[in-house]
């Protein structure tokens, strides 16, 4: 037994005292590195989102729920579809301004057997696609043929296998990125393979389309606007020449989202701001009635010639290490459950919700680790303070 | 080592009021010495707690100097005062001031600093009768029990000079004696020992005996 041995020892021994500050700390830790990731992982699922869309406008039918089907698929995965003549693809291309253009055609799976429930179906056109194909994860490389398809990062089924769509067996030959959105649990095809489906379908009795033939229509298109031309005019364009059709800027779709989000990830600072001042109070606190309570310990180790010095680092040695207990506690502990639950937290909240890649979580773990190892060492600085300036002789007549 | 107080004046100051002064340790003068067991005997409340404190370089007088042969005490900082305390003195305290958290042996070792002297804890655990009690926590003893651990604690490093506050107080005459004899042995292997106490018994194993009486201090007319 020595004096260097009593810092470890004296938290071991005294377990409810231990336990009651590290909890404090853990608090301290769960809500900054918690609150921190949570909202980083919102951020990322927009700004994956938006470099997803890669479009800078997006025509749909012009109808009111085609817009919100639209944004109910992209940020929850609710699936849908809508359809408008293929005519209009013709006059968009001819626009002067535009560089890339693609149409895509939306369909939903009758339960698919990969799935409890039902899927989105997109189907692209393999010659311009310029939003889909770059996300491709895996080895496919090629050009998808009729029986195959891509599937989002969600989606249980692995390469190599089958996946039946309205009774017809496709093979997934990619994998895409997860991107924390609802393009993740959406299967890819071209766009030929879902005209086939639908009539398939049709042929089931599941009446899509009313009267049009599967061949004539589509259900968007993505505009990548030329650089130097002004993407608004060219939507108010759109606008303007074609009453069947309704063009949106990718970017403005997303405004309600990133609003929602900025009022989200505010509210939750603000939490984390309130807890951490109430913690950080009562951590203070508790460290200073501690050191009150144990200065009949600071005078016997006076008696037996510990230095104040000595004994101020032994008070803090104490902070310390239950700082750094509490906060390693603390980060796994939230790493753990953010990390488990990301696909719970993402489908909760109805919002793109993308953890952070292993730089920005060591960054915030880092972050996270030096705040509340510094707070400790504060708080034990104070109760250090008390320790040494302890006035032996009197505690002795005590 | 001897150690030579001149002078000591402690006073304090009642609700911080200048004119409200009141003195504990009125203009004392005592020289201790090597190989002597000096015994102080006083009424509760004379100061003589205040003063061993004052020798022991643990409370700082308003006035007065306490030499341990020729170094200043009160002169030196913290640091060194501590050092010194740690390795020339064993200073058992008048009340319960062991760490609740150790076992007898370890409060013991934790004031040894020559390493881990475990023979010589074990030579004092035995010789104070605390065998049986040697891996109990300290929170689970008796008071003389912890009295006889303190004095253990006091002498783990063969110290030069000791100091005991009322070392017999909650004691049986066994234990009395066997504290009394260990002091007196201590004083005979060169060391200078200072009890502080009301227990007449001491009286047999003084070789100098001082009585206190409000603050101040004064040779026995009954010397040995
Ligand atoms: N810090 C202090 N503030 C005010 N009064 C004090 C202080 N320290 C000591 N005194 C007073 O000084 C006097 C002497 O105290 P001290 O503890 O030295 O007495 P003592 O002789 O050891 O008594 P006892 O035999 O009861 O232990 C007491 O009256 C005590 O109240
Ligand atoms: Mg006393």
């Amino acid at each position: 037994m020595n004096i260097a041995k009593l810092p470890l020892k004296n938290i071991i021994s005294y377990k409810k005292r231990t336990i009651g500050l590290i909890l404090i700390l853990v608090i301290l830790t769960m809500s900054l590195f918690g609150g921190s990731i949570f909202i980083k992982s919102l951020n990322n699922g927009l700004d994956s989102l938006n470099e997803r869309l890669g479009a800078d406008i997006i025509v749909l039918p012009k109808d009111a729920e085609s817009e919100v089907d639209l944004q109910n698929l992209l940020l929850q995965g609710t699936p849908g579809y809508f359809y408008m003549d293929k005519s209009i693809l013709n006059d968009l291309e001819s626009i002067e301004g535009v560089d890339r253009i693609s149409a895509q055609y939306f369909l939903v799976s009758a339960n698919a057997d990969c799935c409890s429930v039902k899927v989105q179906i997109i189907g692209f056109d393999e010659e311009t696609d310029f939003t889909i194909k770059p996300w491709l994860n895996e080895s496919y490389q090629g050009v998808l043929k009729d029986d195959e398809i891509i599937v989002g990062s969600m989606l249980s089924t692995k390469v190599g296998h089958t996946l039946k769509l309205y009774g017809k067996e496709f093979l997934v030959v990619g994998k895409l990125e997860k991107t924390g959105t609802g393009l993740d649990t959406a299967v890819y095809t071209t766009g030929d393979t879902v005209k086939t489906l639908i009539e398939a379908a049709e042929d089931k009795g599941i009446s899509i389309l009313s009267k049009q033939s599967p061949d004539d229509v589509i259900s968007s298109v993505y505009i990548d606007v030329k650089d130097g031309y002004d993407i608004d005019t060219i939507v108010s364009d759109i606008n303007l020449n074609n009453s069947e059709v309704k063009a949106v800027r990718a970017r403005t779709m997303m405004t309600s989202t990133s609003d929602r989000l900025g009022i989200i990830s505010s509210a939750i600072s603000f939490f984390v701001k309130i807890i951490w001042a109430f913690a950080a109070i009562i951590l203070i606190a508790a460290f200073y009635i501690i050191t009150g309570e144990r200065k009949k310990e600071f005078a016997a180790l006076r008696v037996i010639g510990v230095s104040r010095k000595k004994l101020g680092v032994l008070v803090m040695s104490e902070a310390i290490i239950i700082g750094i207990i509490g906060s390693v506690f603390g980060i796994i502990i939230t790493g753990a459950f953010m990390y488990s639950f990301s696909v719970l937290i993402g489908t909760r909240l109805d919002l793109p919700y993308l953890l952070p890649g292993v730089v920005t979580t060591t960054y915030y773990i880092l972050v996270t680790f030096i705040s509340v190892v510094l707070l400790g060492t504060i708080s034990g600085l104070i109760s250090a303070y008390r320790a040494v300036s302890v006035d032996t002789a009197r505690i002795l007549r005590e | 080592m001897t150690i030579d107080a001149k002078n000591i004046l402690v006073s304090y100051t009642k609700n911080g009021k200048k004119d409200n002064t009141i003195s504990i340790i009125n203009s004392v003068d005592i020289t201790i010495v090597p190989g002597k067991v000096t015994v102080i005997f006083g009424r509760s409340g004379s100061g003589k707690t205040t003063l061993i404190s004052v020798l022991a370089g643990l409370l700082k007088p308003q006035e007065g100097s306490v030499l341990y042969d020729d170094i200043d005490l009160y002169q030196q900082n913290d640091d060194f005062i501590s050092d010194f305390r740690s390795k020339n003195i064993g200073f058992i305290p008048q009340g319960q001031s062991l760490l609740s958290n150790l076992t007898i042996k370890e409060n013991i070792l934790l004031a040894n600093n020559n390493g881990n002297d475990s023979d010589r804890a074990e030579e004092l655990i035995e010789l104070l009768g605390l065998s049986e009690r040697e891996e109990y926590l300290s929170s689970q003893l008796s008071g003389g029990e912890l009295r006889r651990c303190a004095i253990a604690r006091a002498l783990i490093n063969q110290p030069s000079v000791v100091f005991a506050d009322e070392p017999t107080g909650d004691l049986d005459d066994d234990n009395t004696q066997i504290v009394f004899e260990l002091l007196r042995q201590k004083a005979k292997d060169g060391a200078a020992v200072v009890i502080v106490t009301h227990d007449e018994s001491a009286y047999n194993y003084a070789d100098i005996v001082y009585r206190m009486d409000g603050g101040v201090l004064a040779l026995s007319d009954t010397q040995k």
